[in-house]
C-alpha cells in the first residue's frame, strides 16, 4: 500500500511538471503581460524596461521558466508582474474562503443526494423516484451559471418589490458584518445562495450514483442472506445494505473534486465572492501568467490528491480491490 | 468535460429478457423457407430504428432539436429583427406580444428574440463543431491505440491521465484568453481538443476487446491490411457507443461553451452567443429578469434534449437488446 502511493505520488510529481511546462510556454508565448502598461500614458520606457529584466521576460521560454520553477519552489510561486505583490498570501485568503463555500456546498450535497438516492432504490419506480430523475436530469442540464443569475435576479427584484432581504445576492461580507453570531449569521445569508447553487448538479449527480449503488447491494445475494436469516428489514437496510452502498459514492466525490471547482469559479463569479475562482477570473483578465500558474498548480495537486484519496479510500472501504 | 460524461451514466438496470418474447431473423428466415410465407429481412438498422422510435421522449427531443436547428439555420429569415439592430425608443421592454418582441429588449432596444436566435445559431454551430472534432481525433487515436496498443497506447493513456489531472474549465479558461480571441472557431477547437481523450477510451475499450477476436483473425488470413479490418471490421462495432458519446459532448460543449462566453472568455462581440447574452443581461441590470432568463432557458432545452435522445439512442444501438419493446 505504502509503495503504491510514493509511486502514484512520484509520478503525479513528473505529471505535474509536465503539464506546468505545457501550460507555462502556451501562457507565455501567446501573451504580452506588459502590453496594458506599455500602453498607459504615464508609464516610463525605464520602468518596462525595468520589469522586463527583473523578470526575465526577453529570455527564451526554457530559461524562464527555470526561473518560474525555482521562485514556484523556493520562494511560494513568487510576486506577480504588474505591481510585484506576492502571490501566496492573496491565495491563501482566498483559498480559506472558498473552502467555506465548498465544504457547506458539499455537506449539504452529500447529506441530500444521499437520503434521495437510498430513498428512490428502495421505492424504485414509485412517483418520488420519477420525480428525483426529473430533477437529476433537470440539475445536470442547467447551467450552473445561469441558475446562479436566476437565484440572483429572483431575490434582487424579491428586495426591490417588497423589501425584503432573505439572503444577499453579492459580496462575502456586509459593509459591517460585526463580531460573534452576527459575523456568522451575516457570511450565512452571503453564502446561502452560492452553496444552493454549487450543490444542485453535485446532488443530481450524486444521487444518481446512490440510487445505482443501492439498487445493486439490495439486489445482491448477501442482502437476500440477511433477510433469509431473518433479520428485520430496518436492519438489513441500515446494517447491511446502506453501508456498503456508500463505497462508490465516497469514490464519485473525491473523483468529482475537479468539476467543483469548475462551479466554484462561476458560481464565485457571479456572486462576487472573493475566493479562489474570483481570482483566478482576475488574474486571467490581468493577462499576468504567474498568478495564473500558481492557481492551476495548486488546483491540480488538489485534484491529484483526491484522485489518489479516491483510490486508496476504495481499497479500504471494499476489501476486493487491493493494490499492490 | 469528462466530469460530465461521467455523471451522465444512468443506473438503470438492464430489463431481463422475457423468454419467448425475442425474434431471431435467422431463424424466421428458416421457418419462412419451410412454410413459404414471406418474412421481410430484417437489418440492424431497422430495430435500432424502432426501438428509437419506441422512445416516446427521445423522439419528442429530437424534433425538438431539429426545430431549433431549423430555427438556427434559417435564423436571417425566421429572427424579426436583425440581433445588433437599435431601437431607441423602445428599450427595456418585458416580453410583449407588440412588435414580436416576445423576449423583450434590452438596454440598447434590440430585440432578445432575435438576438437569442442568432446566439442559438453560433452556439449550435461550434457545439456540432466540437462534437465532429472530438469525433474525428478521438476515433483516430482510439483505433490506433486500441488495435496497435504499444507505445502508442501508452502514450494515449499518459495524456489522458494528465488531462483527467486538470481542471478542466480552468484550463479552457486559460486557454480561450491566451488564444481564443473570442472567435467561435477557435472557441470550438480548443473545447475539441481537451474533449477527446474520453471518446478516445472507449474507442480503444471496444477495439482491445474485439481485436483477438476470431472474425479478425478471419480477415487477416483472407489478406486484409490493418487500414481495412480498423474500418471495415472493427469500426462498426463501435458506432453505438461512438454515437452516444458524441450526443453526450454535444451536450457539454453547449454547456461549457456558454460557461466560457458567459465568463467573457468564449465567444465574445461582434459573434452573438447564448452565454454571452446572458452575461449581457447580469450586467444590464437585474430588475430585467427577461435578458437573463430567455438564453438560459433556451440553454437548458437543448441540453436536456440532447441527453434524452443520447439516452434513447443508447437503448436503441445496443445490439444485445434485439427485442423490441411493445
Amino acid at each position: 500500500m505504502l509503495t503504491y502511493i510514493i509511486r502514484r505520488l512520484l509520478y503525479s510529481v513528473v505529471v505535474l511538471l509536465v503539464a506546468s511546462f505545457l501550460i507555462f510556454t502556451f501562457v507565455t508565448v501567446s501573451g504580452d503581460p506588459l502590453s496594458f502598461l506599455k500602453m498607459s500614458p504615464g508609464v516610463s520606457q525605464e520602468t518596462i524596461a525595468n520589469i522586463t529584466e527583473r523578470k526575465h521576460l526577453d529570455d527564451p521560454i526554457i530559461v524562464r521558466y527555470g526561473y518560474w520553477l525555482r521562485d514556484a519552489v523556493t520562494d511560494q510561486f513568487g510576486t506577480t508582474i504588474i505591481g510585484e505583490r506576492k502571490i501566496m498570501p492573496d491565495i491563501q485568503r482566498v483559498m480559506g474562503h472558498t473552502l467555506q463555500l465548498i465544504i457547506a456546498a458539499e455537506l449539504l450535497a452529500i447529506t441530500l443526494a444521499i437520503s434521495i438516492g437510498v430513498y428512490s432504490a428502495l421505492r424504485q419506480y414509485s412517483v418520488f423516484d420519477y420525480l428525483a430523475t426529473t430533477f437529476s436530469f433537470l440539475g445536470l442540464a442547467t447551467p450552473v451559471f445561469w441558475l446562479a443569475l436566476m437565484l440572483q435576479v429572483l431575490f434582487v427584484n424579491v428586495y426591490l418589490w417588497w423589501d425584503i432581504r432573505i439572503f444577499y445576492t453579492a459580496n462575502l461580507s456586509g459593509v459591517d458584518p460585526g463580531g460573534g453570531i452576527d459575523f456568522v449569521l451575516d457570511r450565512a445569508q452571503h453564502l446561502a445562495l452560492p452553496v444552493i447553487v454549487l450543490s444542485i448538479a453535485n446532488i443530481a449527480t450524486y444521487s444518481r450514483y446512490m440510487r445505482g449503488a443501492m439498487l445493486e447491494v439490495i439486489n445482491s445475494d448477501y442482502v437476500r442472506t440477511a433477510r433469509a436469516k431473518g433479520l428485520k428489514e430496518r436492519r438489513v437496510i441500515m446494517r447491511h445494505a446502506f453501508r456498503n452502498a456508500l463505497i462508490p459514492l465516497t469514490t464519485v466525490v473525491a473523483l468529482n473534486f475537479g468539476a467543483l471547482i469548475g462551479g466554484v469559479v462561476v458560481t464565485e463569479t457571479v456572486f462576487a465572492l472573493d475566493g479562489m475562482g474570483f481570482y483566478f477570473i482576475n488574474a486571467l483578465n490581468s493577462g499576468d501568467p504567474y498568478p495564473v500558474m500558481a492557481w492551476l498548480m495548486i488546483v491540480s495537486t488538489g485534484v491529484i490528491v483526491f484522485n489518489l484519496l479516491a483510490d486508496i479510500t476504495y481499497g479500504i472501504l471494499d476489501p476486493r480491490v487491493r493494490h499492490d | 468535460m469528462t466530469d460530465v460524461l461521467r455523471t451522465q451514466e444512468d443506473p438503470k438496470p438492464v430489463e431481463p429478457e422475457r423468454p419467448g418474447g425475442e425474434e431471431l431473423p435467422d431463424a424466421d428466415q428458416a421457418l419462412a423457407h419451410e412454410s413459404g410465407i414471406a418474412v421481410k429481412p430484417r437489418s440492424q438498422w431497422y430495430y435500432v430504428r424502432t426501438r428509437f422510435l419506441r422512445h416516446r421522449l427521445a423522439v419528442a427531443s429530437l424534433l425538438v432539436l431539429v426545430g431549433l436547428a431549423l430555427v438556427a439555420i434559417f435564423a436571417k429569415r425566421v429572427a424579426p429583427y436583425d440581433f445588433d439592430q437599435l431601437d431607441l425608443f423602445n428599450i427595456a421592454q418585458p416580453p410583449t406580444r407588440t412588435d414580436t418582441h416576445w423576449f423583450g429588449t434590452d438596454l440598447l432596444g434590440r430585440d432578445y428574440l432575435s438576438r437569442v436566435i442568432f446566439g442559438l445559431r453560433t452556439s449550435l454551430w461550434v457545439a456540432l463543431l466540437v462534437a465532429g472534432l472530438t469525433t474525428a481525433i478521438g476515433t483516430t487515436i482510439g483505433s490506433i491505440a486500441g488495435y496497435y496498443g504499444g507505445t502508442v497506447d501508452n502514450l494515449l493513456m499518459r495524456f489522458t491521465d494528465l488531462v483527467l489531472t486538470l481542471p478542466t474549465l480552468a484550463v479552457l479558461l486559460t486557454a480561450s484568453v491566451f488564444v481564443g480571441n473570442g472567435d467561435p472557431f477557435r472557441v470550438g477547437v480548443i473545447l475539441a481538443l481537451l474533449f477527446w481523450t474520453g471518446l478516445a477510451r472507449i474507442v480503444r475499450g471496444v477495439f482491445l476487446s474485439l481485436r483477438e477476436k476470431e472474425f479478425v483473425e478471419a480477415a487477416k488470413a483472407a489478406g486484409a491490411g490493418d487500414a481495412r479490418i480498423i474500418v471495415r471490421h472493427l469500426l462498426p462495432n463501435a458506432i453505438g457507443p461512438i454515437i452516444v458519446a458524441m450526443t453526450l459532448i454535444l451536450a457539454a460543449a453547449i454547456l461549457v461553451e456558454a460557461a466560457l462566453s458567459f465568463l467573457g472568455f468564449g465567444i465574445q462581440p461582434p459573434n452573438p452567443a447564448l452565454g454571452k447574452l446572458i452575461a449581457d443581461g447580469q450586467t444590464q441590470g437585474l430588475d430585467s429578469w427577461w435578458l437573463v432568463t430567455f438564453p438560459g432557458l433556451v440553454i437548458v432545452v437543448i441540453a436536456l434534449a440532447v441527453n434524452f435522445v443520447g439516452d434513447g439512442l443508447r437503448d436503441a444501438l445496443d445490439p444485445t437488446q434485439r427485442r423490441i419493446r411493445a
